[in-house]
């Protein structure tokens, strides 16, 4: 089973160079022709260019997310389009392709009846590398990934976090150029999250690899990424560097005990977009010093003329629902214009479903002073 | 690419003396990689070997080895037959025939391991996101799935042959075996690789290991007990018949007609043993399945198209995007 091996290091040198797109896509479209529903369009029209680093690939669940990686992967043909992975033809190339990429999928796919040393150790094999090697590589990328004694242990008597850890590392051992990684971070409890998400960025930042990694939860993800690519529906929403995305706008979040309502409309007064979201408000900063002072002021002024009791004030980046902001301010002027002061009517972006599963939402501070929390979170990145 | 990474350095490679456990950081991997075919062939050995419960817990190694001791006995048994009596104990083109039985146990044990399990755990697209073509996978577990009968096939025919050799004196007799011999060779490939295929078929479509074991059992016996009882049903009357006192006279055989001809088509087994009679141009005395004559060419095609259908759905299973 030597006898066959051939050199293809060559093979390994990225098309791409590091200033060059690792992803490219152009008016990617892929239809399935369901025999009960219908055509159904997971992608429509995508086009984006992204750079190398760890990009974020943020969307609702059903957003095209698993259909955009599994095409960048060449497992499904695109219905029409184009698209290309470090340079690559995604339908012309794609084994090429699959010999520079490691891909987790969002699924449990791991066989229980085995240590997590040998499942790792045949994945490495089935990437290509000679036996020795793959061994090695195992024990390697199982290290890495934060797996020491454990990797000789069954499979199946592991937790989710550590499964999630061996998937990893079956993407890591045949040392891709880019990881494609479906939704890491799914089923794992708050601080696996964060392990996680750590592991994430530190195999971008210093293993130099880039990485893609898909998730429902923007807020989770923002914190590791270099760049950021959304979409809804099959359709681009932005695909922009994180720091252009942070830049555009911060947002204020708004909390009070009672009164939103009041608050809201007095905001509006003030020449402001508020906007609902849970039981706070959310407000534009403006993206000069000025602006953001006027805001702060703005607010300060609308709670104390009311009197109410504030809660929490805080600067948040942008989250999934924040993407889809100027539909959504619309929406709440609307819904606020009819009402009338109806606190509780709910408005919300479409992937607002994203707010359930975030973690740090509850865990930031209600520290009401506007000026700390400002600069707590605005640069951590 | 990662110059900026590594403390390891870049090209170090295996030049850094291991055995103490320091966290060296990421080292990228410059060394050989085998191509396409490389793989398809590491997964091949890989599942040869788990067919054979190699690398699997000790369990899984028994109902393989059972089997091959199962399957051997009778040549052992034959190797003293003939050289006390001189009586040959069984032939080796009836072989594969009379202990089928033990194949499509050894099958129904193996076949959902090779193919169940990495459909279960839903492992496939950890393959497909490599190298692998879509019909690699399945190329290489059906080959691995044939040799690994071909295991329990041609060793049971070899020692039959070399115990039978033993006995005989004379480089004529000798000859005289050894073409008897490559029949039974050729038999056990024909049994190794139409049942291969058409167990890793029917494993295929399922996740379930029992589903996939009771599937392999199911179709292998059903049809045989169907085609056997549908062949004497339709008229075919053996060439030996028992007496009342345990002695046994044999009737001359007459063209069975075409009814148990065609019932002889509903199974595996017996429609290879149907064209073995049909090229070897006799039927052996005490068979349940009729000398086919002109209509073993049926038989042929029949389990030539068979096979070529069931690989053809085998590949068609892997391009399924649902798999993914």
């Amino acid at each position: 089973m030597t006898t066959a091996t051939t050199p293809t290091a060559d093979a390994a040198v990225p098309a791409a160079g590091p200033g060059g797109a690792v992803i490219e896509a152009s008016g990617l479209t892929k239809r399935y022709a369901g025999a009960s529903r219908g055509t159904v369009t997971a992608l429509d029209g995508l086009t984006l260019s992204v750079p190398a680093g760890v990009i974020g690939l943020v969307g609702a669940n059903g957003a095209g997310k698993s259909t955009l990686i599994k095409i960048l992967l060449g497992l499904l043909a695109p219905s029409s389009g184009s698209a290309a992975v470090l340079g690559y033809d995604v339908v012309d190339q794609a084994q090429r392709i699959r010999t520079l990429v490691g891909y987790m999928p969002e699924h449990d796919c791991l066989p229980p009846d085995v240590t997590a040393t040998e499942f790792v150790t045949h994945m490495g094999r089935m990437g290509g590398l000679p036996p020795t090697a793959a061994k090695e590589r195992a024990a390697e990328s199982l290290r890495h990934v934060g797996l020491h004694e454990e990797r000789y242990r069954l499979i199946g008597t592991y937790s989710t976090g550590m499964k999630q850890r061996v998937k990893l590392a079956q993407a890591l051992v045949g040392d891709p150029r880019l990881m494609l990684l479906d939704e890491p971070t799914n089923g794992l409890d708050p601080a696996g999250r964060e392990a996680m998400l750590d592991l994430i960025e530190r195999i971008g930042a210093e293993f130099g690899i880039s990485i893609l990694v898909a998730s429902h939860l923007l807020g989770e993800i923002e914190q590791i990424c270099d760049s950021l690519v959304a979409i809804d529906a099959g359709k681009l929403l932005r695909a922009a560097s994180m720091s252009a995305f942070t830049k555009a706008s911060a947002v204020l979040a708004v909390e009070v005990d009672e009164g939103s309502a009041q608050l809201g409309a007095a905001l509006k007064a003030a020449g402001l977009e508020p906007r609902r979201d849970g039981r706070a408000l959310l407000v534009r900063l403006g993206t000069s010093e000025e602006e953001s002072d006027r805001v702060y002021d703005a607010i300060r002024d609308a709670v104390a003329d009311l009197g109410l009791p504030l809660n929490r004030l805080e600067r948040r980046r942008h989250r999934v629902e924040e993407l889809f902001a100027d539909e959504a301010f619309d929406e709440f002027e609307r819904a606020y214009g009819a009402a009338g002061g109806a606190a509780e009517s709910s408005v919300s972006a479409p992937a607002a479903d994203s707010t359930s599963g975030d973690p740090d939402r509850s865990t930031e501070s209600t520290d009401s002073d506007p000026g700390t929390t400002g600069s707590e979170t605005a640069d951590d990145h | 690419m990662t110059t900026d990474t590594a403390t390891a350095g870049p090209g170090s490679g295996a030049a850094n003396p291991s055995g103490v456990i320091h966290d060296i950081g990421y080292r990228t991997y410059d060394g050989e990689r085998i191509g396409r075919l490389g793989i398809v062939r590491a997964l091949y050995w890989h599942s040869l070997r788990s067919a054979w419960g190699l690398g699997r817990g000790s369990k899984a190694k028994i109902v393989p080895f059972l089997a091959l001791v199962i399957m051997c006995l009778p040549a052992v048994a034959n190797a003293f037959s003939v050289s006390r009596t001189g009586i040959r104990a069984i032939a080796y083109d009836e072989y594969m025939f009379s202990f089928q039985l033990v194949l499509v146990l050894y099958l129904a044990a193996v076949t959902p391991e090779l193919i169940s399990r990495d459909l279960r755990n839903r492992t496939l697209p950890l393959y497909f996101s490599r190298q692998l073509r879509r019909t690699d996978y399945p190329l290489a577990k059906v080959s691995a799935l044939i040799t690994a009968m071909l295991g329990l096939t041609a060793i049971p025919e070899l020692l039959l042959y070399i115990g039978t050799i033993g006995s005989r004196h004379g480089a004529s007799e000798v000859w005289h075996e050894t073409r008897a011999f490559f029949p039974g060779l050729l038999l056990a490939v024909v049994y190794s690789v139409s049942f291969a295929i058409l167990a890793t078929l029917l494993a295929c479509y399922t996740g379930r290991r029992a589903f996939a074991t009771g599937a392999v059992a199911v179709f292998f016996f059903g049809t045989w007990v169907v085609s056997s009882a549908l062949v004497h049903l339709t008229g075919f009357r053996p060439h030996y018949h028992h007496g009342p006192d345990g002695t046994g006279y044999f009737v001359k055989p007459g063209d069975p007609g075409i009814g148990p001809k065609i019932s002889g088509l509903l199974n595996p087994a017996n429609m290879i043993e149907g064209m073995k009679e049909w090229i070897v141009g006799r039927a052996p005395e005490n068979s349940e399945i009729p000398y086919p004559g002109g209509f073993g060419a049926v038989n042929l095609a029949v389990l030539v198209g068979l096979c070529a259908l069931a690989l053809f759905l085998l590949m068609r299973r892997y391009q399924k995007a649902s798999l993914l």
